[in-house]
């Protein structure tokens, strides 16, 4: 028994038993519908005869015209495949190496065109690295203050002042200034203090020394002035930060200043003082050097440096 | 009248297998893909008749058929290397006619060609195709003006609903495979195939009134 089905239902089935694409229990049911139902028989009657229309008037049998047609159509075809197979990449790549003695000339020009092709990628990578003094390289370093290119200057603007590093105090001041022969240098020293606390682009802006009269003396200046800078190359700073903590380079101005003190010798009132005898046997003993750097040559009771 | 098919199910694109295709079918392609000349030939003598058929239809033009044709088996040899089983040869081929067919009426409709052919037009101008001795059963079910009518409304359709009706009604091709050639899910041929028997019908009816 086959199941019931309303028209609405059947409707969307008609076209699939024409089309044979129904299962077998849909099919029972929509041909059982169309026993009753002239609606969808009348339907089904009409897709029927769509089909059969256009199966009718289709060329499906084409005549003898068609069968030449089709034949020339075969062998242009199978020309152009033969054509096309003939100027196939594989093809040509086999023609080339036919004759060998084309292989080496060939291979010679791939090598020097590599050869330029490399070249040319080389000189187009240098000319397109920034220059420093170039426009380019001016505007970065303007849009990146703080940097190493575009230092600050510690002013009002809550920036603290590079610092020596402790172990770097005795650097300048123990070495480079004491073993000059002058007994009082002053020297200006412009620099730039990098973030991480190392010097560069310094320069002498001012020395203390006068103008050397011989040739002798201003060798020497030039060489006090060269041992000075190699100095303020090596050493560090604890880098300028801003309010914020943040690490910045900056523009500083150092002045070095080496003064030596001589006393003259103990004051008229000390000299009319009576020593007790006990004592007298201790004065005798030589009195022991104050600390600090000694000075080649001076006592270190009579001259002291400093340095600024 | 129903094509005999070799494929019973077309599977989804994706699938590679070498199943849908039989032993001759599949010794053919791959002597097909080595170059094989006589292989071709065959090839294009087994299927060149379905495919100018079905380009007649759909581009109505005599010329243009044998020209689509022509193109169509150059794809067939280029992308033949490509082709992995997932449907019938036969399918597989409809499904670049169709493409070809498509790409050709958008080119005419960028060109505004306007002067197209209609296979109606041309079966008035070159007559019947089929001789007269094998008549069959369906002509004598539908009456000369009947299909006249039928054809004009068919040539008037969207290509979509045209191309679906032909490939089910005269190709005798199944929902599945219809879906493969055309790319779209089996969903939208029937309803495709729905509107474009709307229309039919309309016209049949306007014909009885």
């Amino acid at each position: 028994m086959s199941q019931y089905v309303g028209c609405e239902h059947a409707r969307t089935l008609l076209e699939g038993l024409i089309d044979g694409e129904l299962s077998m229990p849909e099919q029972l049911a929509v041909e059982s519908h169309l026993r009753w139902c002239d609606t969808c028989a009348f339907r089904v009657e009409d897709m029927r005869l769509i089909g059969a229309s256009l199966r009718a008037r289709s060329a499906t049998q084409p005549d003898d015209r068609s069968d030449a047609e089709l034949e020339a159509l075969n062998e242009g075809l199978l020309m152009r495949v033969r054509a096309e197979r003939a100027e196939s990449l594989p093809s040509r790549l086999r023609e080339m190496f036919v004759d060998m003695r084309l292989l080496w000339p060939a291979l010679g020009a791939t090598a020097a065109v590599l050869l330029c092709v490399a070249a040319s990628v080389s000189v187009l990578h240098a000319s397109a690295s920034r220059e420093p003094d170039s426009l380019a390289a001016i505007i970065s370093a303007l849009g990146s203050p703080g940097s190493e290119l575009n230092p600050l200057r510690p002013a009002d603007n809550g920036i603290t002042i590079p610092r020596l590093r402790d172990k770097e105090e005795g650097f300048l001041t123990g070495g480079t200034l004491e073993e000059m022969p002058a007994e009082d240098v002053i020297y200006t020293i412009r620099t730039v203090v990098g973030r991480d606390g190392s010097t560069s682009n310094y320069e002498v802006l001012l020395g203390d020394d006068p103008v050397p009269a011989n040739r002798q003396a201003a060798a020497r200046a030039a060489a006090e002035e060269v041992a000075l800078l190699n100095a303020v190359r090596k050493t560090r700073f604890l880098p300028a930060k801003t309010p914020l903590g943040r690490a910045v380079a900056v523009d500083m101005v150092w002045v070095l200043a080496k003064t030596t003190i001589v006393a003259a010798g103990p004051p008229e009132s000390l000299r009319a003082r009576s020593v007790p005898e006990s004592r007298v046997k201790d004065a005798t003993k030589p009195a022991l050097p104050e600390r600090g750097i000694p000075i080649s040559g001076q006592p270190s009771n009579s001259r002291r440096s400093a340095t600024a | 009248m129903q094509t005999p098919f070799t494929g019973d199910v077309v599977k989804n694109a994706g699938a590679l297998s070498w199943s849908e295709v039989d032993s001759r079918e599949a010794t053919l392609i791959s002597r097909c893909t080595t170059g094989d000349e006589s292989a071709c030939t065959e090839l294009v003598a087994e299927h060149q008749r379905m495919v100018f058929t079905l380009a007649l239809h759909l581009l109505g033009d005599r010329d243009e058929a044998l020209d689509l044709s022509q193109e169509v088996f150059l794809r067939v040899f280029r992308t033949l290397s490509s082709f992995r089983g997932q449907s019938a040869l036969r399918t597989w081929i409809y499904r670049i006619v169709i493409n070809q067919a498509r790409n050709r009426q958008r080119w005419w409709r960028r060109r505004h060609r306007t002067s197209q052919v209609s296979l109606d037009d041309h079966l008035h101008q070159c007559g019947e195709l089929e001789s007269t001795a094998t008549v069959l059963p369906d002509r004598a079910l539908a009456s000369k003006e009947t299909a006249d009518r039928i054809w004009g409304a068919l040539d008037r359709l969207p290509f979509d609903q045209r191309t679906a009706l032909i490939l089910r009604e005269i190709d005798g091709l199944r929902y599945e495979e219809i879906a493969f050639s055309l790319g779209v899910a089996v969903g939208t041929v029937k309803s495709r195939l729905t509107r474009a028997r709307q229309a039919l019908r309309a016209e049949l009816l306007g014909l009885r009134t």
